[in-house]
């Protein structure tokens, strides 16, 4: 039989290379401690200086997740201060800048609502829901709450790793990185404080949350307090302390630095924190509103403030696009507003033209006249017209690029703390001591207007001299909306907002008037009726349900 | 007891050759399908004991007595075949293979080659020859259709996209894609869109569980194994030439744009610009914005004014008529020892959006049987693959102004215009073509190894070894595009970039399995027919792959444009790796014919889960009962099985999914920076289980005797499935400083059936006529979410109680007395005069003819993406045994679409529904406001979901075969081939294929992790339709 025949050695020759070939494919459990190779593990990496000077640097990281978020709050705040217009509905653009009503003037005297017929306050409420905000990005309301959330987290986490016992940081070093941390605490918490109606206080690193709300004014106290951290930590440092230069040189990245190397010294950055602790006092009372007591607390912050000559936080862009926070085209507010670059997406307001005196020379520098107006862009609305783009940098403009050059001022300037010192004087009426800090800053940005001290402006005149000087000196650094707020220009108008004389593009068919398709400028009465603070996003909401006691979470 | 056996064995010996013999009868038993000797076939002297088996050659040779009448000839997977005996000593048989027949083998998803009468769960098995013949670019396309259950759906019509497959339901929310196995070793899913389809013999599909859990870990979404072309032993050389060319252009059901608009016009109807002057381009090219009539304000504004000036088709101008050509050859032989195969082919693949993909295949497969028993085989597929394709997005070809010519080309340079016009979005998609070019290039190598040694009795080894790497490399080059008329460009910056990336992957899989064999009546000489087989199982995958990229931005004005000349450069890497073993132990026992049963367990260790030590077990267990035995009469039922399966298998985490770790990023000249990560991996995550029964019968029935009905094959399976641990990431508040976590966070569940039926319907001399019907039916349900909270995202939703694939939103009002959830009117009932319902159904306001909605804290489900059923119909007919013609419709009933391409173009205004007339409150008019008013913000809104029910002439293809005109000796076949795709289409659905959808955000950005692969149409790439000529030759 066949069995019988059967050559046993090659049998066995057989089964041993079989036995050799299973053993060669064999695996034992110690080969799957495969780990993540490309990704730095918490305790790898914070267990050296650099390593906790790099998360200190990544706090920047924060500020792009899916989008710059920094320059989405931006921009909104640019919408809604009607600085800039935005008919596109991306990110929920068009529905910030969704004005109520439009009141041509004499002889028309015809009302245009806007085109979806709600208001802004109801359009935002009706998009604050998850659908929105995961899929179509339409909801507003998250982008300022994810920057300034994103940023607490990190900067909780360097605080726990500056005190990581493994590792022994100099102590000048240590307290600028913890000065860091709190000041992007501080920072977080003014976002949300001067923006939403309530928000959450969270020092924690361990992916919880508090679910006891705040409102925002304690939001503000608590942004307060951390500013205060950070400058009890940055007033012992030196100016030319070798230690702390180095440390800035590595948590700040060249791209956000006009000038290499020179770094922010700690008096500057405490006066930075006095001016961002004044702004945070201004923009969060209607004008009406301010007491004596906040003038004074204004003005001695204010005092202790930026200088002309100080260096801030500037958000630049990095000349390569994958090395850092601006990965496109867009990304940046002076990149997205590029005509050359992207012609469509947003120009200058009317509203904003008209805030120039004539003859600024700031308005010729940095204002070019569009070859065909632009009317009722997408039919979305006569507030989406426009006559103007801005000059880009290259051309010898100030507010737009069309190269990877240029610095938006996020965090604070020695303008703005001028002219907080001059509305406290003025209100205070101290006219001329006021128009003197308008004046001063006219002339550093080479306005080429004529000085106002001494004119014999009263006070009304005075203020508007320093309504029109914010508009223009500080256009593009995130205060348009705040301004518009306390102003009441963004009340509703019969809650007595709005603005008169308003410059509009109107549309000749919607008057009658000749040639068709074209367009005439009118003075018209706007009612924007914006909310003046917004409800908590609902993916805060969603995933952390208001404790009992917490505040209102919702207009 | 032994003695005597072995007496009865030489008594019975003594008395069949003592039986007078009067002649020898030899002949060769050939194969009809390819011609080649048949060894092994078993030849019977009908009514007698004597008989004998074809040797190597197929030859065989067998003595007969003068009462001898016949000869039976039968052999698994061929018809049997009966032959009179005649006056000749020569009887040369062609036995005609059937793959229909229960005698088929399977091997997928039961471990070892069994006869599908004894298979326990639902194996699907497509032969090459049963390929639609329209399917000549991958192996996808074959099975398009042909399997009941399986979902395969050709989202994109671009060259070289994968499909979807999705087999039965699905087990968890981030993919369906089934195991891949070529010749018994795993291989990445994109294998099937790679192979070239010549190359394949026979593909089996196992849809559940139950027979993916023999591949454990990984086989949760089932298994799909390829078997290549092998040669045969003992063959002469035969030789297979095939040359196809394929004439294709997108599938474009229906016209997306208005005809009319709603513009300012002056007196003689010309469209104005803001200036007031003629709308006309400027000499570069550009058009100047018009003004849209105030439709906002003025509800009576139309879209009812016929367009003056000349208008473009842009889908037109942005798609040509690609042509594509496939060459392919094939040699094999075997000699006494040997058998190979070699295969060589070429598919030449011209885009019709851009450019070309072309991929070259070559293969060997090569056997080799030194001593008995013992098989060695190697199999080689080197597979190049090299496009150029530009994929960008097509939203200007749909959402652009009637009156841009996108072929327009600026006069002083010849370039096209990159931003024709403002007022829309993006670019002119002709001038990215000048822009950019972009390749890639994989050269990658699969080769198998497989040694097999059966023993006499009882053991068998088998060692498999399998490596399959690729050098995966692109360039995308953005050119220098400072000097064109307008700034706008593509890339990152006006000097333009390059970008280069190089993967090298590898994956390493061995397998080495044993089985111990007994017969109980041959091994044991008992009287019971018991056959059990113990399987013993260990592989083990090992995965590797290297990414490099380099990039430099900024290139100088003048050539040579290389990395080097960029002012900036920037460079990275990335690497992965993970390793999974594990083994099986299965037992199986039938009781002949009869029944059988079989239980096992697979055990499986991951570096992606289990702490990268602690196994991941899945049972299994089957029966199968075949109530046809006991039948005496198989006139009618020939066979008919009952079975039952169940088993575990489950789908790993992302290989680094459970490690937590920092994301790093690239500030250049400052360095590296570490942050958190917005998505929290989760050290405690879990493998995603499932769980699956299965029940099914086969039944093979012999209806009618003549010509018609003779063979029916019905199988039908029932199939119930949980998944829990299915891992989504679960949202955190924005506060806790990340967006979520990943976690095991959903259950689901799933049921549904398969049926499938083959029929010769007719059968004569002359005309053959075979019928088939698949149809599969599912639904999967969510059934719980640990956190409780419904996940939204886009137009998709997930809620405990809710169906994988809902559509969620709001939805236009029906009555003017509609409640809100919260049981209050939406439309007070002293404002009711204000509102009417127009003529479509939609409750509009009359004071600006918006339609109202429900509001944004009222969303429901308003539809499902997933289909009801999906079936096919396949009808093969051979008439005079030379003209074939091959007809398969594939029927999908009941899958919606979300049609988010129309919504946009409602933003723009420019979808020819604003040409449709609606009566509101008696008038009648195509109202801009009306239509405008649904775009809603692009918020997801109900009025955009459309059936997406579809019955497509998915393959028609007509046969000549030549062979026996030209009547050639060296010509062993000749056959000519015209085929039509996808000729036709028969839906409702309004946009251009409803079947080229994918999930989408409104934005185009893909949603993962939601179950949802499909339903979303956003502009995406029509599948194609194809007139295909081929001629296929065989020496």
């Amino acid at each position: 039989m066949v069995y019988r025949t059967f050559n046993l050695k090659k049998m066995k020759k057989i089964i041993a290379f079989f036995a050799i070939v299973v053993f060669l494919t064999n695996c034992k459990k110690s080969e799957l401690q495969l780990d993540d190779p490309n990704s730095p593990t918490p305790t790898g990496s914070l267990a050296s200086v650099k390593g906790v000077e790099q998360f200190a640097l990544g706090i920047w990281s924060k500020l792009y997740v899916g989008n710059n978020l920094l320059v989405h709050a931006m921009n909104m705040h640019s919408f809604m201060g009607d600085e800039q217009w935005c008919s596109a509905g991306n990110w929920g653009w068009r529905y910030v800048n969704q004005v109520d009503k439009i009141t041509l003037p004499a002889p028309y005297n015809k009302v245009i609502p806007g085109v979806l017929v709600i208001d802004q306050p109801t359009q935002l409420k009706a998009l604050n829901n998850l659908s929105a905000t995961n899929g179509s990005q339409t909801n507003a309301l998250i982008y300022e709450w994810n920057l300034a959330y994103f940023v607490n987290g990190q900067a909780n986490f360097l605080l726990q790793a500056i005190e990581n016992p493994a590792i022994t940081i100099p102590a000048t070093e240590k307290a600028t990185l913890q000065a860091w941390a709190y000041w992007w605490k501080g920072f977080a918490y003014s976002r949300i404080g001067s923006m939403y109606v309530a928000g959450v206080i969270n020092d924690k690193t361990d992916g919880s949350t508090d679910s006891q709300y705040k409102t925002r004014q304690q939001m503000i106290t608590e942004a307060n307090a951390n500013f205060d951290k950070a400058i009890a930590l940055l007033t012992p440092i030196a100016a030319a302390d070798a230690v702390y230069n180095s440390t800035m040189n590595a948590i700040i990245p060249a791209f956000n630095k006009p000038t290499p190397n020179v770094a922010i010294t700690p008096q500057m950055w405490i006066r930075g924190c006095n001016t961002y602790k004044a702004r945070n006092i201004l923009v969060n009372k209607k004008v009406g509103e301010l007491t004596a007591g906040d003038l004074t607390t204004i003005k001695t912050l204010a005092t202790a403030g930026l200088i002309q000559g100080d260096i801030t936080f500037l958000l630049g862009i990095s000349a390569v696009a994958a090395e850092g926070i601006s990965p496109n085209n867009q990304q940046h507010i002076l990149l997205w507003n590029s005509h050359a670059n992207n012609p469509g997406w947003m120009y200058p307001s009317e509203r904003w033209a008209q805030d120039f005196k004539p003859g600024d020379q700031r308005f010729v520098k940095g204002v070019s006249t569009l070859p065909l107006a632009e009317v009722n862009r997408q039919a979305r609305g006569y507030q989406f017209g426009g006559r103007y783009f801005f000059t880009a940098i290259q051309n010898g403009g100030y507010w737009s690029t069309n190269a990877r050059t240029g610095f938006a001022n996020f965090a604070g300037s020695w303008e703005e703390n001028a002219l907080m010192l001059a509305e406290v004087e003025i209100r205070n009426n101290n006219i001329d001591a006021g128009l003197l800090f308008v004046d001063r800053v006219r002339t550093a940005n080479g306005a080429g207007l004529a000085a106002t001290v001494g004119t014999g402006l009263n006070q009304a005149q005075a203020l508007e001299e320093l309504r029109r000087e914010r508009r223009i000196a500080l256009t593009l650094r995130g205060l348009a909306f705040y301004d518009a707020r306390r102003w009441g220009v963004t009340t509703k108008a019969s809650a007595g907002g709005g603005r008169a004389n308003a410059n509009v593009v109107v549309p000749n068919a919607e008057i009658g008037a000749t040639p068709a398709g074209s367009w005439t400028l009118l003075p018209c009465f706007i009612d924007y009726n914006y909310w003046d603070y917004w409800d908590v996003p609902v993916h805060e909401y969603s995933y952390n349900s208001p404790g009992a006691g917490s505040p209102a979470i919702a207009n | 007891m032994k003695k005597l056996l072995q007496s009865l064995f030489i008594l019975l010996f003594i008395a069949s050759s003592a039986i007078a013999q009067n002649r020898t009868i030899t002949g060769t038993v050939t194969a009809r399908e390819d011609g080649l000797p048949l060894p092994g076939v078993s030849v019977k002297i009908k009514g007698s004991n004597g008989g004998g088996i074809t040797g190597a050659d197929g030859r065989y040779s067998i003595r007969v007595t003068s009462e001898a009448t016949s000869l039976e000839f039968s052999f698994i997977g061929f018809l049997p075949q009966t032959k009179t005996i005649g006056s000749g000593n020569v009887i040369n048989i062609v036995l005609v293979d059937d793959s229909k027949t229960l005698s088929d083998v399977v091997v997928t998803g039961v471990g070892v080659a069994t006869q599908k009468k004894l298979v326990p769960i639902d194996v699907a098995t497509l032969d090459a020859k049963d390929f639609p013949k329209s399917a000549t670019t991958n192996v996808t396309q074959a099975l398009q259709g042909q399997i009941a259950g399986a979902q395969i759906i050709q989202r994109s019509g671009q060259p070289g996209a994968n499909a979807q497959i999705i087999l039965r339901g699905f087990t968890n929310l981030s993919s369906a894609s089934p195991l891949i196995l070529i010749d018994g070793v795993q291989a990445s899913s994109d294998l099937l869109t790679s192979i070239d389809p010549n190359t394949v013999d026979r593909v089996e599909v196992v849809k559940g569980s139950a027979g993916g859990m023999l591949y454990g870990a990984q086989g949760g979404n089932g298994v799909i194994q390829i078997f290549t072309k092998k040669g045969a032993k003992n063959s002469k050389l035969i030789i297979d030439v095939a040359s196809r060319y394929s004439n294709d252009r997108i599938v474009r059901l229906n016209d997306l744009i208005a005809t009319n608009h709603h513009w300012v016009t002056d007196a003689a109807g010309n469209i104005v610009a803001s200036n007031g002057a003629i709308l006309a381009p400027s000499a570069i090219g550009v058009w100047p914005n018009p003004t849209a009539l105030p439709f906002g304000t003025d509800k009576t504004v139309q879209n009812n004014k016929p367009i003056l000036l000349p208008v473009y088709d842009h889908i037109d101008q942005g798609n040509k008529v690609a042509n594509t050509f496939t060459n392919s050859l094939t040699i094999r032989g075997g000699s006494e020892k040997t058998d190979y195969s070699f295969g060589a082919s070429n598919l030449s693949q011209q885009d019709v959006y851009s450019n070309k993909y072309s991929r070259t295949n070559l293969n060997l497969n090569f056997g080799f049987n030194p001593v008995k028993g013992l098989n060695f085989r190697s199999a080689t597929q080197l597979i190049y693959t090299k496009e150029d394709l530009l994929s960008s997005n097509r939203f200007n070809l749909v959402n652009s102004l009637q009156w841009i010519d996108f072929t327009f080309q600026n006069p002083t340079n010849g370039q096209y215009v990159v931003k024709p016009s403002t007022l829309t979005d993006g670019n002119n998609p002709l001038a990215e073509r000048e822009a950019r070019s972009r390749y890639s290039k994989t050269p990658r190598l699969v080769q198998n190894f497989n040694l097999n040694y059966k023993f006499p009795k009882f053991l068998e080894f088998d060692v498999k070894y399998a490596l399959d790497t690729r050098r995966w490399e692109q360039g995308d080059f953005y050119f220098n595009q400072v000097g064109r008329a307008q700034t706008v460009f593509y890339g990152s910056v006006i000097e333009g970039s390059i970008l280069k990336e190089y993967e090298n992957s590898a994956v390493n899989y061995g397998n080495a399995s044993a089985y111990f064999r007994t017969d109980f009546q041959n091994d044991f000489k008992l009287k019971v027919p018991i056959k059990t087989t113990t399987q013993v199982t260990y592989d083990a995958r090992r995965f590797k792959s290297n990414y490099f990229y380099a990039q430099g931005v900024t290139l100088p004005a003048y050539p040579p444009f290389t990395l080097s000349s960029a002012t900036t450069r920037t460079g990275g890497e990335s690497f992965e790796e993970s390793l999974i073993y594990g083994f099986l132990v299965n037992q199986t026992v039938e009781y002949g014919n009869l029944f059988g049963i079989s239980a096992g367990f697979r055990s499986d260790y991951s570096s992606a889960f289990g702490g990268q030590g602690t196994a991941a077990t899945f049972p299994r267990g089957t029966v199968f009962f075949n109530p046809s035995e006991f039948f005496t009469n198989k006139s009618f039922v020939s066979n008919w099985k009952l079975r039952a399966a169940y088993g575990e298998a489950g789908v790993q985490p992302g290989i680094y999914d459970r490690q937590v770790t920092f994301s790093r990023g690239n500030f250049g000249e400052s360095g590296s920076t570490l942050y958190t990560r917005a998505t929290a991996n989760n050290p405690n995550l879990l493998i995603q289980k499932t769980t699956e029964l299965e029940i099914g019968t086969d039944l093979n029935l012999t209806p009618l005797k003549g010509n018609w009905l003779s063979s029916v094959v019905l199988n039908g399976t029932y199939w119930s499935r949980k998944s829990n641990d299915v891992i989504q990431e679960a949202p955190a508040a924005p506060s806790s400083g990340a967006t979520g976590v990943r976690d095991n966070l959903v259950s689901l569940k799933s049921s549904g059936f398969d049926i499938s039926m083959d029929i010769s319907a007719y059968k004569s001399k002359n005309l053959d006529w075979n019928f088939g019907f698949r149809l599969g039916k599912s639904k999967t349900e969510v059934t719980a979410v640990s956190n409780n909270v419904p996940i939204t995202n886009g137009v998709f939703y997930l809620a405990p109680g809710g169906n994988l694939g809902d559509l969620y939103m709001q939805r236009p009002l029906t009555s003017i007395d509609q409640l809100r959830p919260n049981g209050t009117r939406y439309i007070p009932e002293a404002s009711a005069a204000g509102y009417a319902v127009a003529s479509n159904g939609y409750v509009v306001n009359l004071a600006n003819y918006n339609v109202v909605l429900t509001g944004a804290d009222d969303l429901a489900v308003a539809g499902n993406v997933n289909p009801d059923f999906t079936s096919s119909f396949i009808n093969n007919f051979t008439l005079f045994k030379k003209l074939s013609i091959g007809v398969q419709f594939d029927w999908v009933q009941g899958g919606d679409v979300y049609n988010q391409t129309r919504q946009w173009m409602y933003r723009d205004r420019l979808h020819k529904d604003f040409d449709e007339p609606v009566t509101i409150a008696g008038q009648e008019g195509s109202f801009v406001a009306f239509y405008n008013s649904l775009y809603n913000t692009n918020t997801p809104l109900s009025h955009f979901i459309e059936d997406g029910s579809y019955l497509r002439l998915r393959d028609l293809s007509v046969t000549y075969d030549l062979t026996n005109v030209l009547k050639q000796k060296w010509l062993r076949t000749i056959s000519v081939t015209a085929t039509g795709r996808n000729l036709a289409t028969w839906t409702k659905y309004k946009g251009l294929d409803p079947e080229a959808t994918s999930a989408l955000t409104n934005q185009g950005g893909t949603i993962s992790g939601m179950g949802s692969f499909t339903g979303v149409d956003y502009y995406g790439a029509p599948n194609l339709k194809s007139f295909q000529f081929s001629l296929n030759i065989g020496f």
